[in-house]
């Protein structure tokens, strides 16, 4: 198992230094100014010659690259421009709050999409589940962003139940970790983009559960574990979908992708301040080291949960043979 | 203990209502055998999953009664029946092969049976599960194995070992060797039949191979199209079979005691269509002896002996039936006579 | 999934399936009439569209309509600069059709010709491109195509080869592991045997078995542009040129009139679903082809 985990580790940095050299290259070929994706244009000219030189970006590509690749495995991004900060305290602001809207709305979108699509295929065929699959379908054509800001302009600004955008009402200031996240202020700020980021989320368990549970209720073994009088209880959470759950986490490692696109749009809605509205607004602001770092992040993210993911799959599967 | 009396069940389908089992009874004494055989399609599976009441969604009890100790089956709460399974008649399932759950270990499966029955705790599911192993001939340390690590043959006998292990009064076996090699098979049958007998539960042995009965069973059913066509003691039956049907699976499985080799020969054609009411004998169409009066109407179940029954119009030409039917000839022209009915009409 | 086992799906009979199943589903039925209304829409946008998208309105005293609510003139109401949000949505129309109809042509024939490359040679080609296909699944798609919109012009063009370079892998893999089981039939063993080249086995025998499978997916691929689209113009990467669902959000929230103006707000969201909506039910149809299973629930 730790081999395994190892292994994987291993190709993950491999997939990060190979989405850099993407990264790299797509700057340095852009049209315009290549340099600007490493110094700020609008500085003074010595300053800027100074620190054309700290990259080396009057050298060869080649030197260039060598020279990116050497600071990225000591993890230095660069500065950001519109910051003057490194790329790196930037993302550290910003990373927890993506993390914790995210995995909010995923706990949420998993609980509530397993279980429910579970219920959904034991009782299929009845009016409720028509329903279900409907509302899921409705669910995933609707776009995220305009669900928000439906959902804002619904629950924020017509009935007031919930602040409409940040994390926290302006004028707090929190310093350590429990003053920012841990108090009421704060969760009634995740609610709403939890909920709503949680509802993109929902129909791709929901309906693969379903689907995936449709499938294994035919199985023998699940008529046996009915032949053995167990409740019925028992054959549909531990036999059924217990079962049904293996597809639902290979889906889930392929949607982890996807899932960060809809985070971005939640982000930039709800003007949540994490990595997703971080990396739109670098772009937006011809930021590059920062847009660049916060892109490399990302990717990191995905691969990990896709590890992550991987390694429950293992765990869930006892078939499954580490190698 | 098990009385089955005029049991009839259908399947809902989209191209109509298929009935699967029509007017079988039986019964079952304590500690007895009973084979049932036929062909493939038959209704062997229906009436299994009927006793437990695990029929699919699209099939139903549409008549008759299951008397268990006198109790009616049909017609008893879920909750009921749930409490029955498998405590008080546990099933062998078709297809072992699949019937164990791949996520969970064998033991731990065992052990989920045991407790959904009774709460004698962990530690005494265990020791029954232990025991159990051992009774079917398998190693303690097999409990902790999943699914994909044991071989077939483990696999049938873990699930008989299950079916063991709460002592239940009737064991129903569906085919259980079927999928299984003919060498393993041999030796989990005589697996089967020692502990039927040092338990003394009653079991009910479905297969389609009729040498496997005369090795298990004590009374024997063959059935065809959903229907009985005979019911005796076996040793009486395998002396001296009355259906023209039970002559025709005698000559298509060879005996696993005679091994003289004779050639086999199958009975042409295939089993009826029950979506559609059949006038007459189920079996009338591959049947070498066919008159006009089986294809009009249906014969009864008759006493032929003591604890012997055939459902024939002809019983008393059974002596003549049996000597053609050993000759390979009456069966071939019931073959042509199948070929020339198919012909016109395509 | 499976398909049906005879040797090539001739296509007539496919969309005889597909047409017998329109019948009884009603849902399908109705995807089908909905998404020939909004093709109807985007071919004829031009001349449906009332006004121009960017043509201003004035009351008769000469004032800007900023703002108005629907009425039988403006049915979505007007802007805050006075522009008639109808004509937008309906011009937007094209735009989401033409996004998501191109892109996923292309997806769908990138991802088939690797699919089937990998799938029928196997062993190293296979595994190098099931590696490339691994690293495009790593990169975050929206992320993605945020900075390449950013570093290349904001055109519509650009959106459709960054939704492409994408989601090619998706096709891909799905249409390699059908074609794994294909090629092991024993026609296939067949044909090499008889000594078929490799491009004849695969353009004759093993595409009209994936053809179901590719079209089923290149309908989820109109859906996934067209989704990607808008949130790309939506986050203000669009080509401003071009009117899109996504940019009448995207000048709706950075207006900040998202909070007020529902009217504004909901009619072009509520056409992406139902656009995408109309496209899944017909998928849905599409599947029952593709599985023969899927028939009877
Ligand atoms: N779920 C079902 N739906 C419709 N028909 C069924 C179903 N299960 C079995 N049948 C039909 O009922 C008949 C009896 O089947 P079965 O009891 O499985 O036979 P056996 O076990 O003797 O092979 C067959 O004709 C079979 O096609
Ligand atoms: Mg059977």
């Amino acid at each position: 198992m730790l081999a395994y985990i190892v292994k994987r580790l291993l190709i993950m940095i491999v997939m990060l230094l190979l989405v850099a050299t993407m990264i790299f290259l797509m700057f340095r070929t852009m049209p315009g100014d290549p340099t600007a994706s490493m110094v700020d244009p609008s500085i003074p000219r010595e300053a800027r010659q100074a620190l054309l030189e700290r990259y080396g970006l009057h050298e060869s590509l080649w030197t260039q690259y060598r020279i990116f690749m050497r600071d990225l495995v000591q993890l230095d991004f660069g500065n950001s421009y519109f910051y003057n900060r490194t790329v790196l305290r930037v993302i550290g602001d910003r990373l927890p709050a993506t993390l914790i809207l995210m995995l909010t709305a995923m706990l949420f979108a998993y609980t509530f999409g397993i279980l429910w699509g579970a219920w959904m295929a034991w009782n299929r065929g009845s009016r409720l589940e028509s329903v279900g699959v409907t509302f899921s379908l409705i669910f995933r054509s609707a776009p995220t962003f305009w669900v928000g800001l439906m959902a804002i302009m619904l629950f924020s600004v017509t009935l007031g139940w919930f602040p409409a955008q940040g994390m926290r009402t302006t004028g707090y200031v929190g310093d350590s970790f429990a003053e920012v996240f841990l108090n009421r202020d704060f969760v009634r700020h995740l609610i709403l983009p939890a909920f709503v980021a949680g509802l993109y989320f929902l129909a791709t368990p929901l309906l693969i559960m379903r689907n995936s549970m449709l499938e294994v209720m035919s199985e023998d073994y699940i008529e046996m574990a009915r032949a053995k009088g167990l409740r019925d209880r028992s054959v549909l959470y531990k036999h059924a979908a217990r079962n049904a759950l293996l597809p639902v986490v290979t889906a889930g490692a392929l949607f982890i992708g996807a899932a960060i696109g809809g985070q971005v749009l939640i982000e930039v809605v709800f003007s949540w301040p994490g990595l997703g509205r971080e990396i739109v607004q670098a772009v937006t602001r011809s930021d590059y080291p920062l847009a660049q770092g916060i892109f490399i992040i990302i990717s990191a993210l995905v691969m990990f949960m896709n590890l992550v993911a991987d390694i429950l799959y293992a765990f869930l599967d006892p078939r499954i043979a580490y190698r | 203990m098990l009385e089955v009396q005029n049991l009839s069940i259908e399947y809902t389908t989209e191209d109509g209502v298929l009935k699967a089992v029509d007017d079988v009874s039986f019964n079952l004494q304590r500690g007895e055998s009973l084979g049932i055989v036929g062909e493939s399609g038959c209704g062997k599976t229906t009436v299994a999953k009927a006793l437990l009441r695990l029929l699919p969604e699209n099939g139903a009890i549409s008549g008759g009664r299951v008397l268990f100790h006198g109790e009616n089956l049909v017609g008893k709460s879920p909750d009921h029946m749930r409490r029955i399974r498998h405590s008080k008649i546990a099933l062998v399932s078709q297809s072992a092969m699949n019937s164990l759950n791949p996520v969970y270990t064998v033991g731990h499966q065992i052990r989920e049976g045991i407790l959904a029955h009774s709460n004698i705790g962990r530690h005494a599911a265990h020791a029954r599960c232990v025991e159990v192993f051992g009774m079917v001939g398998l190693e303690e340390k097999r409990l902790s194995s999943y699914p994909h690590q044991l071989s077939g043959g483990m696999k049938q006998r873990a699930i008989i070992a299950m079916a063991l292990s709460l002592e239940p009064d009737i064991i129903v076996a569906d085919e259980p060797t079927t999928a299984l090699d003919v060498v393993v098979q041999g030796r989990i049958l005589q697996r089967i039949r020692a502990i039927q007998r040092q338990i003394s539960t009653s079991m009910i042995f479905i297969t389609h191979d009729i040498s496997v009965v005369s090795e298990i069973c004590e009374r024997i059913i063959v059935m065809y199209g959903g229907k009985i066509m005979e019911q005796a003691d076996s040793a009486s039956f395998f002396r001296a079979p009355y259906h023209p049907y039970s002559l025709g699976l005698q000559n298509a499985f060879p005996s696993i005691t005679d091994i003289t080799g004779e050639e086999l020969v199958s009975i042409p054609g295939t089993p009826p269509n029950l979506m559609q009411e059949q006038p007459g004998c189920r079996f009338q169409e591959r049947c070498p002896f066919a008159t006009s009066q089986c294809r009009s109407r249906t014969p009864p179940l008759v006493k032929v002996k003591s604890n012997h029954h055939a459902a024939c119009w002809y019983t008393d030409q059974v002596n003549d039936f049996r000597t053609r039917a050993r000759n390979r000839d009456t069966w071939e022209a019931v073959r042509t006579r199948i070929e020339q009915q198919e012909t016109p009409q395509q | 999934m499976k398909i049906r086992s005879r040797r090539s799906v001739n296509r007539q009979s496919l969309f005889y399936i597909f047409w017998s199943n329109l019948k009884r589903d009603r849902l399908a039925l109705f995807g089908v009439i909905l998404l020939l209304c909004f093709i109807f829409i985007g071919v004829f946008a031009e001349s449906l569209a009332p006004h121009g998208p960017r043509e201003r309105h004035y009351d008769a005293e000469g004032s800007i309509r900023r703002l108005e609510q629907p009425s039988w003139q403006y049915p979505f109401g007007t802007t805050d600069v006075g522009r008639d949000i109808f004509s937008q949505v309906i011009l937007g129309t094209r735009t989401a059709l033409t996004v998501g109809f191109l892109a996923a042509v292309l997806v769908t024939l990138v991802g088939s010709v690797v699919g089937i490359i990998a799938g029928y040679f196997g062993g190293w080609i296979d595994t190098v491109l099931m590696r490339i296909v691994d690293f495009f699944y790593a990169i975050p798609f929206i992320p993605f195509v945020i900075v390449l919109s950013a570093i290349l012009q904001p055109s519509m063009w650009n959106i459709i080869l960054a939704v492409s370079l994408l989601s090619w892998r998706t096709v891909a893999r799905i249409v390699r592991s059908q074609v794994l089981s294909i090629a092991q039939r024993p026609y296939i063993k067949a044909a090499r045997v008889a000594g078929a080249g490799h491009v004849r086995i695969m353009a004759r025998y093993i595409l009209p078995n994936v053809i179901p499978l590719v079209l089923l997916e290149m309908a989820f691929m109109v859906n996934w542009a067209i989704m990607a689209e808008a949130s790309v113009a939506f986050l203000g990467f669009g080509d401003p040129r071009v009117t899109s669902w996504g940019q009448i959000l995207h000048i709706n929230f950075v207006s900040g009139y998202s909070r007020l103006a529902w009217w504004w707000t909901a009619p072009p969201g509520l056409a992406i679903v139902l656009l995408l909506l109309s496209i899944f039910f017909v998928a849905r149809s599409l599947e029952a082809v593709v599985d023969p299973r899927l028939r009877k629930r």
